[in-house]
């Protein structure tokens, strides 16, 4: 079990990680972020698609943050659908920030915490584009 | 009553399993199988009725190492750069390769766009069609094999895909393709330049059923001092589908966008440099 999440982790890592040659002009590698909120929007569009979470600070206050993923294309290959996550699911998203300091980061990986699988684990390396 | 419940099996069992099959896992037809049902990539190459090889089928290369560098494995001094082709080359790598037309949702060019995402081929005896999934559009070339010569290049108007025609060197399909816009990208990590005077020639060999060699020729004699050669091994994706995908979220990402905006690369020389 170990294993399959570690193997599904690599997988998710190097579908984001491909995805967009022009990365270094968004994305900051060295600025690795993590957090946890509420889902308030998946945008399954082309070249990357784009999710948002609702996150809540210790003192209350809310930020929305805008997460980039794969192309829907390169998702659905590697298992994902549409739906695969929802408008209200709590999730924990991890990735790296953008270079412009707004709430944008590139994705990583991101675990449901409703039941703490990593999402999407049903992809196998096989089908990655 | 045998009948009735043949007719019972299909509307029960067979056609809802196949509604309710993915369009991206529908299974190929007309493709040979294991006992356990899988195709069975290495049954031997497939020929049409006319006897030629048979190139159909969804082929990708499964990794994004040749799209990164076309170069990929060859040995130093295997890819020697004019002075223009090294200078757009160090442009391009000085910027971390972010100018990159396919990040701009702009085409693919040749013969990149085989190595990125799957693509189909389609064979006919006068025309081999190739349909390619990319992020930014689904796009397709066309193969003429119906004779016809390259256009000449002071007729032809500069493409992303140039013009191609094909012919039979055995079994191996050869495709020539000239007629290129200048300025072109090769590679994308590695960002290899070409010019209009590109000729690109890819040699197509499906080895079995699931596997091809791609072996592609640059010979750029105004980017490159002599030409280069790589061979790409492509497999078979059978039981899928090429997916839509259009860049309808472009400027969404584009918002975050904080690259400097890229400098002006000098146009190749008129004369060739080799």
């Amino acid at each position: 079990m170990r294993m399959t999440l570690a193997v599904t982790g690599v997988l998710l890592a190097s579908v984001a990680a491909s995805a967009h040659h022009s990365y270094s002009a968004e994305f900051d590698a060295n600025k690795p972020v993590k957090l946890t909120g509420v889902v308030t929007k998946v945008d399954w569009k082309n070249p990357h698609a784009l999710f948002y979470i609702d996150v809540t600070d210790e003192a209350g206050r809310v930020a929305n943050w805008g997460w980039e993923l794969a192309s829907p294309t390169q998702l659905m290959r590697a298992g994902w659908t549409r739906n695969s996550m929802k408008v209200g699911d709590v999730v924990t998203v991890e990735g790296t920030l953008a270079r412009d300091g707004s709430n944008h980061a590139n994705t990583k990986a991101v675990v449901l915490n409703s039941t703490g699988k990593r999402l999407f684990a049903a992809s196998s390396q096989d089908q990655t584009p | 009553m045998k009948r009735t419940a043949f007719v019972i099996f299909v509307f029960f069992v067979v056609m809802p399993g196949v509604a309710g099959a993915q369009w991206i896992d529908y299974p190929s037809p007309g493709i040979p199988r294991l006992p356990d049902g899988k195709p069975n990539l290495a049954a031997p190459t497939p020929r049409t009725a006319d006897g030629r090889v048979d190139l159909s089928g969804i082929w990708t290369v499964g990794n994004l190492e040749y799209f990164q560098d076309l170069a990929k494995g060859l040995k130093p001094g295997d890819v020697e750069l004019t002075p223009w082709g090294a200078t757009v080359l160090k442009m391009r790598l000085d910027r971390d390769h972010v100018d990159d037309p396919y990040g701009q949702c702009l085409p693919l060019g040749v013969p990149r766009i085989d190595m990125r995402s799957p693509f189909k081929i389609v064979q006919t005896p006068q025309l081999t069609a190739l349909l390619h999934e990319t992020f930014v559009g689904m796009i397709f070339r066309q193969v003429f094999t119906d004779g016809r010569p390259l256009p000449k290049a002071e007729d032809a108007e500069p493409t992303w895909l140039g013009y191609s025609v094909g012919k039979w060197d055995g079994d191996t399909f050869v495709v020539d393709t000239t007629g290129f816009r200048d300025n072109g990208w090769l590679s994308a990590q590695k960002a290899y330049p070409h010019s209009d005077a590109l000729h690109v020639t890819e040699r197509f060999r499906r080895t079995d059923f699931g596997h091809m060699a791609l072996t592609i020729t640059i010979d750029d004699p105004k980017a490159y001092k002599k030409p280069w050669t790589n061979t790409v091994p492509l497999r078979l994706q059978p039981d899928t589908e090429l997916l839509e995908a259009f860049c309808d979220n472009q400027l969404a990402l584009m918002k975050h966008w904080v690259a400097e905006p890229p400098p002006e690369e000098p146009p190749s020389p008129r004369e060739v440099q080799r």
